[in-house]
């Protein structure tokens, strides 16, 4: 079953193409690792699947429906790349977070957003008195609360030390693997998402190209993704 | 001390502030969350602005002060959004273009003894008529805040996220702005332009300097917000002081009172 569906995709910012002609498929239950050199579009993808911006051309559909439409009886787990510091300046707790934008929310629902990231105990704590990798599990947590189908982070393990991003892959990995979300990661952390993602999409304004990640992460395709580096960031993985 | 409850206009002051009082630090809450509290000072001095045209054209200054309000924050959020202005900018022009007009039309209209009423606010300037406007008021934005508030929060804490969750932004958006511009239309004659601004930011100031929560955040400025206010009507009756300025002078001794208990508690 198709989730997410991209036809024929233009965005264009300032009258310059920000992403052209994209074609993609994304299967339910897929873990895709988008990558690409920075400015390839990768969050702008995002934002068009999500609904925010609007494709000039071209037509994006989340399970056959428009994003504006979906979203409206479905939420999406979602990840931004930043969030505004003010939060942190408020005492606003982890539980108060994760039940944040959802009309009603089970009680049981939030117990399993928190457990899966095993920060219940943390549910009465105030969110600036965490560490980096604790506030993300608070954010990653309140993506799932909805239980979602889709799930999108934007650059997930950014700031946050080994342990908590191993952490953090192995519970994206649950999310996938038993409960069937599906599940995009736009990550600048090649030699990470290469065994985790089952499929890698490399974006540099157009799709460069698309497979498995043992397929994809070879010096060809990425001397096309990075036309101008030397050192390819896979030879990390 | 009951004696000041024999005056018409002290009844109407306590009626009106029982209603301003819990939504201005609500909105408060709300404005700091985006980075906004600067709004409710332009909002405040476009409002200066209504009134001195009231004064000028002799006309009802609480509707042409509500829709004034209305207009112009709904004006900063296009200006925001649309033309990708920074709000700072949008939100000093109108500030500045408020006060300058103002002071022009109060200037022609002969009234410059009106002006402390006001910038500081008075026990006496809200009318009959005005109670009725100013109780409607508080009632929509009061249903507002009720029925909106998770999403409110959400909205407050990243646009992208609260889109994400299903909420949509853009009608939020210029609800909240609407909303916003009527909470402070109605509470500018009690509390005045210069200072509505205190009722709607230091009560949720001192709620976040001792509270462990949101909620209990929203719950303690409400209750200080009420207190200050009611203790404002008595300080402004018995001294004379206008009514904003005691009530704002409540509020900045409940500010130092908190900073003291909190260095005492982690002493």
């Amino acid at each position: 079953m198709k989730a997410i569906s991209l036809t024929n995709v233009y965005y264009s910012f300032d009258s310059i193409f920000v992403l052209e002609n994209i074609n993609l498929e994304i299967e339910e239950g897929c873990y895709l690792g988008i990558i690409g050199p920075n400015g390839a579009g990768k969050t702008t993808l995002l934002r068009l699947i999500l609904g925010i911006i609007k494709p000039h051309r071209g037509q994006v559909l989340i399970y056959g429906q428009n994003p504006e439409d979906y979203i409206k009886s479905e939420p999406i787990g979602y990840l931004p790349q930043r969030i505004s510091q003010t939060i942190y300046e408020f005492p606003v707790t982890v539980e108060e977070l994760v039940k944040s934008g959802y009309e009603k929310i089970k009680k049981e629902n939030l117990d399993w957003a928190l457990d899966v990231f095993k920060i219940s105990h943390l549910r009465k704590k105030i969110l600036r008195e965490l560490s980096g990798g604790e506030r993300q599990k608070a954010f990653l947590a309140r993506a799932i609360a909805s239980q979602p189908r889709i799930l999108l982070l934007d650059e997930p393990t950014t700031g946050i030390d080994p342990y908590s991003m191993e952490e953090l892959l192995k519970m994206l990995e649950i999310l996938n693997r038993d409960f069937g979300i599906t599940i995009l990661v736009v990550t600048h952390d090649i030699g990470t998402f290469a065994h985790e993602a089952r499929c890698i999409l490399c974006l540099n304004r157009r799709v460069v190209c698309l497979g498995e990640p043992q397929k994809i992460l070879k010096d060809e395709y990425m001397a096309m993704l990075y036309p101008e580096s030397t050192v390819f960031p896979h030879k990390n993985a | 001390m009951l004696e000041i409850f024999e005056f018409n206009i002290i009844k109407r002051a306590f009626l009106v502030v029982s209603f301003i009082a819990p939504l201005s630090p609500i909105f408060g809450i709300f404005l700091l969350f985006r980075k906004y509290a600067f709004f409710a000072d332009t909002l405040a001095h476009v409002g200066f602005l209504a009134l001195a045209l009231s004064l000028f054209f002799k006309i009802n200054s609480l509707v042409l002060l509500i829709l004034l309000s209305i207009g112009v924050s709904i004006s900063v959020e296009q200006l925001r959004t649309k033309d990708r202005l920074p709000a700072e900018g949008s939100l000093s022009f109108f500030l500045y273009s408020g006060v300058a007009l103002s002071v022009v039309f109060i200037t022609f209209s002969g009234s410059t003894g009106s002006i402390i009423n006001i910038l500081f606010g008075s026990l006496s300037t809200v009318t009959k008529e005005d109670v009725y406007l100013i109780l409607s008021g508080a009632f929509v934005c009061g249903v507002f805040i009720l029925k909106y508030y998770k999403k409110l929060i959400s909205f407050c804490i990243d646009e992208e996220l609260a889109h994400a969750s299903g909420i949509n932004v853009a009608v939020i958006k210029m609800l909240f702005a609407t909303t916003v511009a009527l909470s402070i239309s109605i509470s500018i004659k009690t509390m005045g332009a210069l200072l509505i601004g205190s009722l709607m930011i230091i009560p949720p100031l001192i709620a976040m300097h001792i509270c462990r929560s949101l909620k209990n955040t929203v719950i303690v400025s409400i209750i200080i917000s009420l207190l200050s206010s009611y203790s404002g009507i008595f300080l402004s009756f018995y001294s004379g002081i206008p009514l904003g300025a005691s009530i704002s002078t409540i509020l900045v001794v409940f500010f130092v009172i908190s900073f003291i208990i909190k260095a005492f508690k982690f002493k």
